[in-house]
This record gives structure tokens, C-alpha cells and sequence, in this order.
């Protein structure tokens, strides 16, 4: 068992990115109301706008990804006010389609901008810096090391934001009845633009560490949505805790599963997709998603 | 004119595929996103059993329709308890699930290589290995699963299912037995999903793991809802709107990744702008629940 510290660790990075996608998401969902399926484009979009910044434009790490930052951001609110907000008081299933066509128009475009060769954020020959850990039985990069603390610090500002903070505050009441909210006097549109903004700047910052971590390629968007919604439905909707350990599980099942049994990584979705079903058949609302009638109750 | 024949198979072919799917999202009222995955289980089992098994075109339809019914029957349960979103990620997570085991199964899908020379069929002595052969009995598939789909969707039987959608409860209450009527109605889809999907591998003649995945779901679901959801003739005109609207993107002078993207890209606007203004499609009915 000498290879599962490194396990551990590996699943640790995934299961940081994983919780990114997955507390946007749950926010999007919660103050929505329907799957935002364009979230995962929108990171990949960020992502994208980064390597140009950073690669093609050769600007340094920071400023590239503050510019990311803020166009997706813009994007995401411009989506929310001319696409979404029409048509807020439909059946889910209206607002959800439309969110499918979004997707499809930010990958398209991204297959037209970038085409559809997978790219990473390295120069030819640089690699990302390795540190050994524990006598060598962990090695991890520093990009690594990077993820988790930013995935954390992110996880603790938008608690802390939605706990205490005024429009976190209205947010938490505009999820759980919006005409209520408005009788109180709260600016529903608005709570509604910053969260879905707020979400959008968490789908970046997921987006771009994922590149990191990984390859970007511009089909990858739909899958980082349904693996996101996959962690917040085992962990059980409409909680922010439920959503992390979801993320945590996925994170684990895939990394240990593949580590330890001689499948190979290109059966990770389905081990989570199959995660999922399971989940979902033995108990429907999630791990810690409750009983049926305390989810109906909560709508 | 060999290309105006093979938009007209598509077109017929993708009704199929659009109805089948369009049962159980316009009709039964349930987020079925694994239409691909129906589709492609039957068009797996075709090309697998006529090339590997050896059995003649037919019977390996057949067998294709009733694999993929299995499949469709035990998709069908996890909407006997679950709701809306949870359903709709069910079924992805079941079209991801088949796609990697397509990817994975080396031994019986051939992985990423794909199936190449999946015969067409022989009628009256004659290998439809022309196009107009081909169009001609694939028209012919066609009008025969619609006619029985059309007696099935418009009778009484389907005003049960259009009450489940509009409200469950209220059926029950009825006494009307839901989870018998739900299953009947995902192994009846399935069923001829699976003999839509065997068409399609036909008349390709090749299938990879890649032909049934997300794009092909947002191509369906496309058909279904820009057609009208619970509509019989809005698959039809869906499937045809759909496979026509990109074509002209072809004269243009770009690279074949440009043009997929603008094919693609062309859905995604097509959806925004009929859930924007027209959400009930090109022939639903305003009634239908989801489209309140």
C-alpha cells in the first residue's frame, strides 16, 4: 500500500476542484431554480480567456487571471439579464433548455476560436515544479499545492459572504421564497445578478486551475457541469455542506478506484456516473439531503 | 440528387429518434436525457449482431429493439420516485455511463476504432447499396413505426399519459396504476428507438462511441423541443428543420472545425431564440405543462 498516500493526495487536489464546481453550481441552482447547464462552458470559457492572457499575450499570472475573471464575470451577468430573467417565472424546464443552448454557443465558439486540439498552460519543455513530501511517498507540484489553498480560502470567503454579508443574507432568502423576499423588500433582480455573477467568478477560478491540473480541450464544459451537479446531488441539494462532501466523495471514489483496482483512467466517469445512479436509486434526495417529505417541504 | 436522398434518410431516420425521445419528454413529461444512449444501444446490438453473430438484417433489428427496450425499462425506474432535475441527471449520468463503456468494452464495441462495414439490408433479393435504395425502405421503416406510433399517441391511451404529466397525483387518484403506464411507455420508445437506432448504423455503415454522445443529445432534444414538445408532426418537422438549417453552412469557405462549430453553434441559437419567444415550439400545444 506504499502507492496510497499519493492516492490520497491526488484525490485531496481533485476533490478541492471538485467542490469549486460544485458550490457555484449550488448556488446558481439554489437561487435559480434550474440546472445552469452552461456553467461548466463558462469556466472553460475563463479558462480560454487566461491561455490567451498568459500564453499568447505572454501577461503575467495575475493580471491574466483578473482579466479572465471579470469578462466571464460580465458575460455571465449579460447572459442572466437578457437570457434568464425573461423568462424567471416559467416552468424549469424553459429557463433549462435555454441554458443548453448557451453552452453549445460558448463551446461552439470556442471550437471556432481555438479549435478543438487540447492545450495546456506549460511552454514546450517547462513543466510544473515537483516537492516530495513525507519522506518521498507524496510528490506534488506546486500548482497542486496552489489549487488546494485557493480552492479552501474561495470556500471559506463565499461562506462567510452568503452567512453574514447583507446581499448573502438576501440571497439565503431569495432562494427560499422569492415573492416572500420581495414582500420584504429585497432587490430580487439584483440578488439574483450578483449571485449568478458570483457563481460565474467561482466557475473561473474552478476553470482555470482545472487547466492547470489538467488538459483544456473545449468539450470539456458539459462534463464539469454534470460532475458538479453529480457532488451536490450525493451530497443532497439545496446544502452548501452537502455539496463539499459530494465533492470530497467523487473525488476519492474516482482517484481510489482507479488507483487500487486495475481499471484503467479512462473508466473514472464511470465510476462516478455509476456512484451516482446508486446514490440516487438507494437514496434519492442525496446523503444528507433528508427524507422526501423534508425536500418536498423545502421544494 | 444522391445528396438530397441522403438529407431525406437522415430526415426520416432522425423522426424516428426525435419521437421516440419526444414520448417520453413531450407526452410522459419526464427529462429523459439518454435518447442517445437508447439509440445507441440499438445500433451496437445491430452491427454486433449482424457482424459478429452472422444474423440477417431483420431478425438483428429486432434484437436491436428489444436490447435497447430492456434498456429503456430499467431507465424507467428511477422515475418512478424521483422528480424533474434528479431524473434528467439520472439519464445523463446513463448516457456518460454508456459512452465510456462504448469507449471501454474493447472486445465487444472495438473501443475508439469504431464498427466499420455494418451490412444494409436485402429486399426482395436486392442489396439496397444505393442511396435511393436505401431512402426507399428507410421511408418505408419510417411510415410503418409512425403509423403505429400515431394510433398509439392519439388514442385514449395517451390522454392517461398526457394526465400523468400534467398531474400525477390527480392520475393516482384516479386510479390509474402511473408506474404500469410510465413503463409501458419507456419499453414502447425504447423499442423503437432501438429499431431507429439500427437504421442509422445501417445506413452509416460505421459507428464510434462518439456518435451517441452529448451532441447528439443537444441534436435531439433540439428536434424535440424546437418542434413542439408532446407534438406528433413536431418531431417530424423538428428532425427535418434540424438536419436542413446547418446545411447551407457547407458552401462556406472555412475549415472543416469552423463549420462544425457554426453547425453546432447554429443549435444552440436556435434553442435560445424559440425558449425565448416561442417555447412551446414550432407545433406544441401551449397547455403542455412544461411549457407554462
Amino acid at each position: 500500500m506504499e502507492i496510497l498516500p499519493q492516492l490520497i493526495a491526488v484525490a485531496i487536489v481533485s476533490s478541492a476542484l471538485y467542490s469549486l464546481i460544485a458550490t457555484g453550481l449550488t448556488m446558481t441552482f439554489g437561487i435559480l431554480e434550474f440546472i445552469h447547464f452552461g456553467y461548466g462552458e463558462m469556466a472553460i470559457t475563463g479558462a480560454y480567456i487566461f491561455y490567451t492572457c498568459y500564453m499568447s499575450l505572454g501577461m503575467g499570472l495575475i493580471p491574466s487571471a483578473l482579466i479572465a475573471l471579470a469578462s466571464v464575470t460580465l458575460i455571465g451577468v449579460v447572459i442572466e439579464k437578457f437570457t434568464f430573467k425573461p423568462v424567471r417565472e416559467r416552468h424549469w424546464f424553459i429557463p433549462m433548455t435555454l441554458s443548453i443552448g448557451i453552452a453549445i454557443i460558448l463551446q461552439s465558439a470556442m471550437t471556432i476560436f481555438y479549435g478543438g486540439n487540447s492545450r495546456n498552460y506549460y511552454a514546450s519543455g517547462e513543466t510544473a515544479k515537483t516537492f516530495e513530501l513525507f519522506n518521498g511517498s507524496v510528490i506534488i507540484t506546486d500548482v497542486q499545492i496552489a489549487i488546494v489553498l485557493i480552492a479552501i480560502a474561495c470556500l471559506l470567503a463565499v461562506g462567510y459572504f452568503l452567512k453574514y454579508s447583507r446581499t448573502g443574507k438576501a440571497a439565503r432568502a431569495v432562494a427560499d421564497d422569492r415573492d416572500i423576499a420581495a414582500i420584504m423588500g429585497i432587490n430580487v433582480d439584483k440578488t439574483i445578478s450578483t449571485i449568478f455573477g458570483l457563481g460565474s467568478l467561482l466557475a473561473v477560478v474552478a476553470g482555470i486551475m482545472l487547466a492547470f491540473d489538467r488538459n483544456l480541450t473545449p468539450t470539456a464544459g458539459m462534463l464539469t457541469t454534470v460532475i458538479g451537479f453529480c457532488a451536490i446531488v450525493l451530497g443532497g441539494v439545496g446544502s452548501f455542506k452537502g455539496a463539499i462532501i459530494g465533492a470530497i466523495i467523487i473525488g476519492f471514489a474516482e482517484t481510489l478506484v482507479i488507483g487500487l483496482t486495475p481499471l484503467s483512467n479512462s473508466y473514472k466517469e464511470i465510476v462516478i456516473f455509476t456512484i451516482l445512479l446508486l446514490t440516487i436509486l438507494i437514496r434519492p434526495y442525496g446523503l444528507f439531503g433528508g427524507t422526501k417529505e423534508e425536500v418536498e417541504s423545502r421544494k | 440528387m444522391d445528396y438530397y436522398l441522403h438529407l431525406a434518410t437522415l430526415i426520416s431516420i432522425y423522426s424516428i429518434l426525435a419521437l421516440t425521445s419526444n414520448m417520453i419528454i413531450g407526452y410522459l413529461g419526464i427529462l429523459f436525457l439518454a435518447g442517445p444512449a437508447i439509440y445507441g444501444i440499438g445500433a451496437y446490438t445491430f452491427s454486433i449482431m449482424s457482424i459478429n453473430v452472422g444474423m440477417s438484417f431483420f431478425p438483428a433489428m429486432l434484437a436491436a429493439g428489444v436490447v435497447s427496450m430492456i434498456g429503456g425499462m430499467i431507465l424507467a425506474v428511477p422515475s418512478f420516485k424521483l422528480r424533474s432535475h434528479y431524473i434528467g441527471i439520472a439519464t445523463l449520468a446513463f448516457l456518460f455511463i454508456f459512452n465510456g463503456l462504448s469507449f471501454n468494452l474493447r472486445e465487444l464495441t472495438r473501443g475508439a476504432l469504431g464498427i466499420p462495414g455494418i451490412p444494409r439490408p436485402v429486399i426482395f433479393g436486392e442489396y439496397l447499396g444505393t442511396n435511393l435504395g436505401f431512402f426507399l425502405f428507410a421511408l418505408a421503416c419510417t411510415v410503418i413505426v409512425m403509423a403505429i406510433l400515431h394510433r398509439v399517441l392519439h388514442s385514449p391511451y395517451a390522454k392517461v399519459i398526457e394526465t400523468i404529466r400534467e398531474d400525477e397525483t390527480a392520475s393516482k387518484t384516479l386510479g390509474k396504476n402511473v408506474i404500469k403506464y410510465k413503463l409501458q411507455i419507456f419499453a414502447l420508445s425504447s423499442f423503437f428507438a432501438g429499431i431507429g437506432g439500427s437504421l442509422l448504423a445501417s445506413y452509416l455503415g460505421f459507428i464510434h462511441p462518439s456518435s451517441f454522445n452529448l451532441v447528439e443529445l443537444t441534436f435531439i432534444l433540439s428536434m424535440v423541443v424546437i418542434g413542439g414538445m408532446g407534438s406528433f408532426w413536431g418531431s417530424i418537422v423538428g428532425a427535418a428543420l434540424l438536419t436542413l438549417v446547418p446545411e447551407p453552412l457547407r458552401y462556406l469557405n472555412f475549415s472543416e472545425e469552423v463549420i462544425g462549430g457554426l453547425r453546432y453553434g447554429s443549435y444552440g441559437l436556435l434553442l435560445i431564440l424559440f425558449m425565448l419567444y416561442r417555447p412551446y415550439g414550432i407545433l406544441g400545444k401551449r397547455t403542455n405543462t412544461f411549457n407554462k
